[in-house]
This record gives structure tokens, C-alpha cells and sequence, in this order.
């Protein structure tokens, strides 16, 4: 049995060539569950040159029909040969699964069966067509959201971290934070493995630099002292949304975070709003996840003899697991990231978000123009509804997706589709242990 | 005059399809129907396949395919030393146009019952032997 995989209008289509029989159905199966993305809702399923069905292919097929069911779509059969077809009638699947002469009425009867949602999308917000993507937008809040920052960015930079800098982080009743921190019994515990780090309602998620490359996922069930979360460095948004927005790529390649922070700075100019700083939470459907995140704590112990920052040429591989080999093709991504636009058209300096927040990434390609910095949680077999609200839909996932990862992400990651949460920040505030000004706002 | 051809094999999925190429191989040019090879081979391979997935559940064992040819019928029996167990007492499935209702257990028992012409089960010198029996359309009664 070979099974060919191909898109036809963006619909799912797999071409089997030879027996559908116990062996050769184990092998659709698996073709069926690595292709299938979280945004497929309808698969065609080719049987041209399969001259040869047993229950155990029928058994595929009902399973995968029911799955797709459950998701609003369907599983359509098409070119079915003589014998297959005469064992589908006989086992009473005849009018169970749709069947039609062509690849082509098959693809059309997939993409009719999701026409419904497509136009709640429309008839929800405008959509406009830009290049590269099309955007739907959506209002959020309009209450003013800040940045909360604990701890210096330097002290990370610089590997200088030692207990005295060590917080504890109420995650538990935050929505969104990133950073760098570490779960442990006590500091001591904790300090050796602190990692990258991101908070998406109450949940954390972080990846010790314990060596394992392994990231922990964890949801208190309930307040308990017993494992506290330890931050050397973390940025909290204080406050909501102000806009939604739907991002959709026009090729299957997808758009990159710089391409849509881009973006979204352009629709803050729009608004004349602050475009010098937002806070931006992700979901969508990943085309290529790109990474680097820190390997070793940057514990004072380990700083660099030469003073400088870990980040620096000569220490980057040493301290950065860089990978920028695309994965995750098909997989929910969730981020929460921040963005700095220093353009010169911006309409405010970043100020003292230089100082707090930016630093140069050497594994993003220079000359952005601006700076991002984005932590990705990688999920699995979550229907992508692009109709469901960002944040209720960003707690359904981290409470009952399967878990698959956990990354700072790389500029070049890419999405094919998402749903975008915008806060345009008007001031940040440093927390009080970081011995630095209590509040420092930006635009006044 | 019946022919005899024995076939024994490791009880793999991966082994189906040589089980259907042993079938076919022996009932061509025998002046059977290609539907009705098709039959038996499909009988076959959902007998072999139940006996994979549920005889040998933990470990591994062998399957005899015996075929036995006359000019009025195909006889095969199937031995295997797994789990005893009569497959001929599997509850019909419901056969339902509804995906959500539709279950695949048991379909595997009723499209043997419902290709061959006769179907016997006995436990014999600790093998399960499973014998299926599909007659000559153009002979009917001989």
C-alpha cells in the first residue's frame, strides 16, 4: 500500500494505491493522522487503484468519517473500483460514507460543507485584503493595558542571576506573561534550571535547562504553596485586548511573526494608537515552528569570563539551542509575545521599553526594524474555530489540548492562519523588587 | 478430484496480502468467477485478520491455510493454535446508514457468513479450524 498525500483547493486528499486490508489500512491510518492539520474539518480519500477492501479499511474510514464528523466536516470517497464498492454495499456502508466519480465533485462537496463558517466570518467582522493575507478585525476592550516587568533584563543577558533576584510569580491568576523562570520546592531548587518561560491563563508553561530539552506543562488545580513558580525576568500584561483580529494567509506557506507584527503596527498607526509597544497573544494553525531559546541558566556561576552578553557571537551557541528547521506543520500554535516598533515613523520613541524589554536576538535576521520577542506552545488535535473567542478559546486549549511543546520563538516562525489579540500599551511598569522606579510611563 | 494446497504462514498483517496471492494463485484458471475469487479471497483474509488481531493478541503464533479445490466447490480451513474462540457466535452488526451510529465489530464474521455459502467452527486437538466453503455458481446443487 502507498498513500499519497495532496492538497486539491485546499482539501486533504489521500490516493491509495493497493489493498485496503488489515495491513495496508494501518498504513492510511497513519498517512491520515500525520497529514491531518488542526484546521481540517473534510478529507478525500482516493481509492483509484485500490482494488481491494476489507473491514479493516471500512474500519478507517468510519473512524476518521466520525472524527471529521465531530468537527463540522466530512470524509467523501471518490473513484471507488468494482470489489471495493460491492463490499461497502454489502456491509451496509453504502450510504455512509458520500462517494463521487471525481477527484474534483469530491473536493467540492468537502469545501461546500464548510462554506457555513466561512461566511459567520464575514458577516462578524470586515475582512480586507492585504498582501500576503487577508484580515478581519474585530473590537476588543478599551480600557488601557500596561506592561508589568520583574527583574532586569540584563541580569539575564549577563548571566548574573543569583537567589537575591530570584521572585516568586502568582501564575496561577495570570492571563499572560513570558519570560525566564523555573517550578521548584524552594530558590536554590529552582535556580539551576531556570528556563523559558510563558503563563497563558493560570497555566505555565516552561522548559528547564536541565539538559533534557523537555518542556513541563502545569494547571494548579487548586492554590497550593507547595510548588511555586520562580522568575529571574518576567513581562505581564496588565489588562485586556483592545482589538481581534483573524490573520489568513493566501499560500500554504504561510506568514511569518514578523510579517504579521508588521502588520499589526501598521493597524496601530491606523488607530493612533502607540504603535511603539504591543502585547500580542496568538492561535492558530502553525506552518513551520523556528526556535531559539536559552539552554543554561544564566546563574552568576556560569557568566561569561569576558563580561559580555551570552547573546554575543561567541557565546551564542554555547548558551542558545538554535533551531531553525520548520516543524510542527499542522499543529495548534499559541503565543504570547511582545513587539517594539523603533521605525521612524513611529509615533512615540519606545523609551524606557528599550531599556526594559529589547535586546538584539542574533538568531532573527537583522534589519527587521524591529524588535520581538514571542514564547509558542505547540498543541495538538484542537479544531481550529475561527469563530470562537481568543481568550475563552486560549483557555479551552491549554485545559484540554494534548500537549506537544514549548519554544521561544524565532521571527521566521510561521502561521497559515490564526486568531490575533492586540493590546497597544501605554505604559510600563517596573515591579518594585527589580530595585528599579516604581512606574515609569511612557507617554506622558 | 479435489486439490489440496497448504499454506502456513506467521500471523502478521504484514503476511495478508501473500495470504490473498496464495488464494488467487490457486483458484485461477480453475474456472472460478473473478468475483468469486475475490469473495473467497476477501473471507479469507477477514478470518486471518481476526485470528492476528485477537487469537495471537500477545505473541506470536502461526496460521495453516488449507485449500481444498473440486470441480463443484473451494473448501479452505484455517488452523491456528491461539485463544479458543468461535467466531461464528459474533453478534451481527446493526447496520445502520448513520455514521454515529455505526459500529465495525463483528462486520469482519458477518461479510464471511455473507460471501461463502457454508461456514463451520470446530475446536479440534487444541486449534481453533474454521472452514469456509464457497460453491461453483455455474453448478448449482452438484
Amino acid at each position: 500500500m502507498e498513500v499519497t498525500t495532496r492538497r486539491h483547493g485546499g482539501i486533504l486528499t489521500f490516493t491509495c494505491n493497493g489493498r485496503l486490508d488489515g495491513f495496508g489500512s494501518g498504513i492510511l491510518e497513519r498517512s491520515i493522522r500525520d497529514a491531518l492539520g488542526d484546521d481540517d474539518r473534510s478529507i478525500v480519500v482516493d481509492l483509484d487503484s485500490v482494488d481491494y477492501l476489507s473491514s479493516a479499511g471500512i474500519r478507517v474510514l468510519l473512524a476518521n468519517s466520525k472524527a471529521l464528523k465531530n468537527r463540522g466536516g466530512m470524509l467523501a470517497l471518490t473513484r471507488v473500483q468494482k470489489y471495493p464498492s460491492q463490499v461497502l454495499d454489502m456491509a451496509g456502508f453504502s450510504s455512509v460514507f458520500p462517494r463521487y466519480p471525481a477527484i474534483g465533485e469530491a473536493v467540492r462537496a468537502c469545501q461546500r460543507s464548510l462554506e457555513p463558517d466561512d461566511l459567520l466570518v464575514d458577516i462578524l467582522a470586515e475582512t480586507r485584503d492585504l498582501p500576503g493575507l487577508t484580515l478581519s478585525i474585530e473590537q476588543g476592550s478599551s480600557a488601557p493595558a500596561e506592561l508589568v516587568v520583574t527583574g532586569d533584563l540584563e541580569d539575564i543577558l549577563h548571566a548574573r542571576l543569583v537567589p537575591e533576584k530570584v521572585r516568586t510569580m502568582d501564575f496561577a491568576n495570570t492571563a499572560y506573561a513570558l519570560g525566564l523562570g523555573a517550578m521548584g520546592s524552594s530558590i536554590d531548587d529552582a535556580l539551576p534550571f531556570m528556563g523559558e518561560m510563558v503563563v497563558l491563563h493560570g497555566s505555565i508553561v516552561w522548559l528547564p535547562t536541565d539538559g533534557h530539552d523537555t518542556p513541563d506543562f502545569f494547571t494548579p488545580l487548586k492554590s497550593s504553596d507547595e510548588v511555586k513558580m520562580y522568575t529571574g525576568y518576567a513581562v505581564t500584561l496588565k489588562g485586556h485586548f483592545h482589538e481581534y483580529l483573524t490573520i489568513e494567509s493566501k499560500s500554504p506557506e504561510g506568514v511569518t511573526m514578523a510579517e504579521i507584527y508588521r502588520v499589526l503596527f501598521a493597524r496601530a498607526k491606523e488607530r493612533k494608537k502607540p504603535d511603539c509597544l504591543i502585547a500580542v497573544a496568538m492561535w492558530g494553525i502553525c506552518a513551520g515552528l523556528e526556535s531559539s531559546g536559552i539552554r543554561k541558566a544564566p546563574v552568576a556561576s556560569s557568566a561569561p569570563e569576558d563580561g559580555r552578553s551570552i547573546l554575543d557571537r561567541e557565546h551564542y551557541d554555547e548558551w542558545m539551542a538554535h533551531d531553525a528547521k520548520p516543524r510542527y506543520h499542522g499543529d495548534t500554535l499559541v503565543t504570547f509575545g511582545i513587539g517594539i516598533n523603533p521605525a521612524p515613523d513611529a509615533a512615540q520613541q519606545p523609551g524606557d521599553a528599550q531599556n526594559l524589554l529589547y535586546y538584539r536576538h542574533p538568531g532573527n535576521p537583522p534589519g527587521e526594524g524591529m524588535f520581538l520577542h514571542n514564547q509558542g506552545v505547540v498543541f495538538r488535535n484542537v479544531l481550529y474555530e475561527p469563530t470562537a473567542g481568543l481568550d475563552s478559546q486560549i483557555k479551552k486549549i491549554v485545559t484540554t489540548g494534548e500537549f506537544v511543546d514549548m519554544r521561544h520563538l524565532l521571527d521566521t516562525t510561521r502561521l497559515k492562519k490564526g486568531k490575533v489579540g492586540v493590546a497597544y500599551i501605554s505604559g510600563i511598569r517596573s515591579d518594585p523588587v527589580s530595585q528599579t522606579p516604581d512606574t515609569l510611563d511612557l507617554f506622558t | 478430484m479435489t486439490k489440496r494446497h497448504v499454506f502456513v504462514l506467521e500471523a502478521r498483517k504484514e503476511n495478508l496480502p501473500s495470504i490473498a496471492e496464495f488464494i488467487g494463485e490457486h483458484l485461477a484458471g480453475q474456472g472460478f468467477s473473478e468475483k468469486e475469487i475475490f469473495e473467497v479471497g476477501l473471507a479469507v483474509d477477514e478470518a486471518c485478520s481476526n485470528i492476528i488481531l485477537h487469537g495471537y493478541a500477545e505473541g506470536e503464533g502461526q496460521i495453516e491455510v488449507e485449500l481444498a479445490v473440486s470441480p463443484e466447490r473451494v473448501t479452505v480451513s484455517l488452523k491456528d493454535s491461539g485463544v479458543p474462540f468461535n467466531p461464528l457466535t459474533v453478534e451481527p452488526p446493526d447496520l445502520c446508514d448513520d455514521v454515529d451510529q455505526r459500529k465495525v465489530g463483528g462486520l469482519g464474521v458477518f461479510i464471511i457468513k455473507k460471501t461463502m455459502d457454508s461456514v463451520g467452527y470446530e475446536y479440534r486437538d487444541g486449534k481453533n479450524v474454521l472452514s469456509i466453503t464457497k460453491n461453483r455458481s455455474d453448478r448449482p446443487g452438484d
